[in-house]
């Protein structure tokens, strides 16, 4: 048990250090020690560990970055996500007809996932990117899922404290119940401002033919854009939501 | 002290080797169930329980709930994926190869990515004695023309392929005929084989060069390295010039995650 206890720790750590190498780049083992919170034998340890696995490569001048086995890693978990997701030409049709940005993301306990995001022809919108997520409070994706998603809104609010990321997001409880009843009463949700000041989203879940909750399917844009077409976009969404699953799930 | 550092070490060191152990087995298969996964890994299943319990711990892998159910890689690793290839400069790379190669032989290096129909010189580095005009940085050549542009379109889909040869043939000014069509496919063919593409005065009369296309980790080619040089009197080192290009190549590839 007590090896159990040490290899539990020593996974901890690894995570720790890979996502702060992840995040800043190539680092010393003394500079991961200090970045995770580590002493500096386990850093060196925890380095040659993640070297020895394959998993990390050192540099002649001690920096330790990640290798790129992590690609091959992250291609493959994200096939795994949504095994089910095969029809990428909807999304590309979608993202053809509207110019606009196209998320898919897939539920994950007090937060959504994206999966594929492809680029509108007008505007960046940059908040989610594949890998990335948002909480279930913010951003169209975010909120249908809260609205359908397989974790109920009271679960979600007794385990995380919503919080803002723009002065128009949704935090209070009372809030959010409504939203998610209007989002159940028109079958869509509209994102206005509340995850990136000037971006309008519009979203709607996508159900396996069994009635489960699959993802998320969003467009995202200048407000104008996404406003002025507000129920043409809702359709155009719900057609491609039921392309995507047809066969999947 | 230093017993305990010591089983420190050894539970570190195989604590990361087991789970890479695991993540390799779910990246290569997909979904697994603990049972699939005690079978490939030759371990107990009381020790693969244990471990996913560990990967589930630090979001690594995730489990259906349902007993029995599937395991899979978890989400997290998506980002870590992205980060990675965020970090990747292949222009940096190509630009170190093609000052290798420079090094190596003070002849002309430079590095061409498919853009539409054409492939497009964006590095490039000229030789010591003489610059070979054909590719300035910037230019572009269409993709049955020259090494560096044959080395990519050989190792295009083949859908691509034929989407371009069939053009070739039906194009309304100059199309070209079944036997230049017949020669090009056989060259193409070679440089899969080689994976070297070959330009032998066919776009400048009197000058050589050799081209051997760049991957991705995705198995895709993301662009071709060549060597050019002056015909004259170095005939007997093409063959040098050649593994010298293909080896460069797959050094870049590699750098970019790239696995044969």
């Amino acid at each position: 048990m007590a090896a159990s206890e040490g290899t539990s720790r020593v996974l901890g750590h690894c995570r720790n250090a890979v996502e702060t190498l992840a995040a800043r780049g190539p680092m010393t083992p003394a500079e991961v020690a200090k970045s995770i919170g580590v002493p500096r034998p386990s850093a060196y340890r925890l380095a040659s560990a993640l070297v020895h696995a394959g998993l990390a490569v050192q540099d002649a001048d001690g920096s330790v970055s990640l290798s790129t086995t992590w690609l091959a890693l992250g291609d493959s978990a994200l096939a795994s996500a949504a095994s089910w997701f095969t029809r990428d030409d909807v999304l590309r049709d979608l993202r053809d007809d509207t110019r606009l940005t196209v998320f898919l993301c897939v539920p994950r306990p007090d937060r959504t996932v994206c999966v594929r995001r492809l680029h509108g022809r007008s505007v960046q919108v940059l908040i989610l990117k594949p890998g990335g997520s948002l909480p279930l409070n913010i951003g169209g994706v975010g909120r249908i899922t809260l609205a359908y998603g397989p974790q109920s809104l009271e679960d979600y609010l007794a385990r995380s404290a919503p919080e803002a990321v723009t002065s128009y997001s949704i935090t209070r409880p009372d809030e959010l119940r409504a939203d998610v009843a209007l989002s159940r009463e028109r079958g869509y949700c509209l994102s206005d401002n509340d995850s990136t000041v000037g971006v309008a989203a519009i979203a709607v879940p996508v159900f396996a033919p069994s009635g489960e909750f699959l993802a998320a399917l969003s467009v995202a844009g200048r407000r104008e854009e996404v406003l002025d077409d507000e129920t043409l976009l809702a359709q155009r969404l719900h057609a491609a939501a039921t392309t995507i699953a047809a066969d999947g799930g | 002290m230093s017993s305990t550092e010591a089983v420190g070490d050894a539970t570190g060191m195989s604590a990361v080797s087991k789970a890479m152990r695991v993540l390799t087995a779910l990246a290569e298969t997909g979904e697994l169930t603990a049972a699939e996964l005690a079978g490939t890994l030759d371990e107990p299943i009381t020790t693969v329980y244990r471990m996913l319990g560990n990967l589930e711990a630090i979001g690594w892998i995730e489990r259906e709930s349902k007993r029995g159910g599937s395991v899979r890689l978890g989400i997290d690793l998506v980002a870590v994926g992205q980060a990675v290839e965020e970090s990747l400069d292949s222009r940096q790379s190509a630009l170190a190869a093609l000052t290798r190669i420079n090094d190596a032989t003070h002849e002309t290096s430079y590095l061409c990515v498919r853009d539409g129909n054409r492939a497009a010189c964006i590095e490039r580095i000229d030789g010591r004695y003489t610059r070979t005009e054909e590719l300035p940085i910037g230019g572009s050549l269409p993709l049955h023309q020259g090494a560096g542009p044959r080395a990519i379109l050989a190792f295009e889909s083949p859908a691509f392929q034929e989407r371009y040869l069939g053009a070739l043939a039906s194009a309304q000014l100059n199309p070209m005929n079944h036997a230049d069509l017949a020669r090009l496919t056989a060259e193409l063919r070679r440089t899969r084989e080689t994976g070297i593409a070959v330009s032998d005065g066919d776009v400048t009369p009197g000058i050589y060069s050799v081209a051997a296309p760049v991957f991705s980790h995705r198995d895709e080619v993301i662009g071709s390295i060549t060597l050019s040089s002056l015909r004259a009197g170095n005939d007997d080192r093409f063959g040098e010039y050649d593994d010298l290009v293909r080896l460069e190549a797959r050094t870049v590839s590699t750098q970019l995650g790239h696995r044969e």
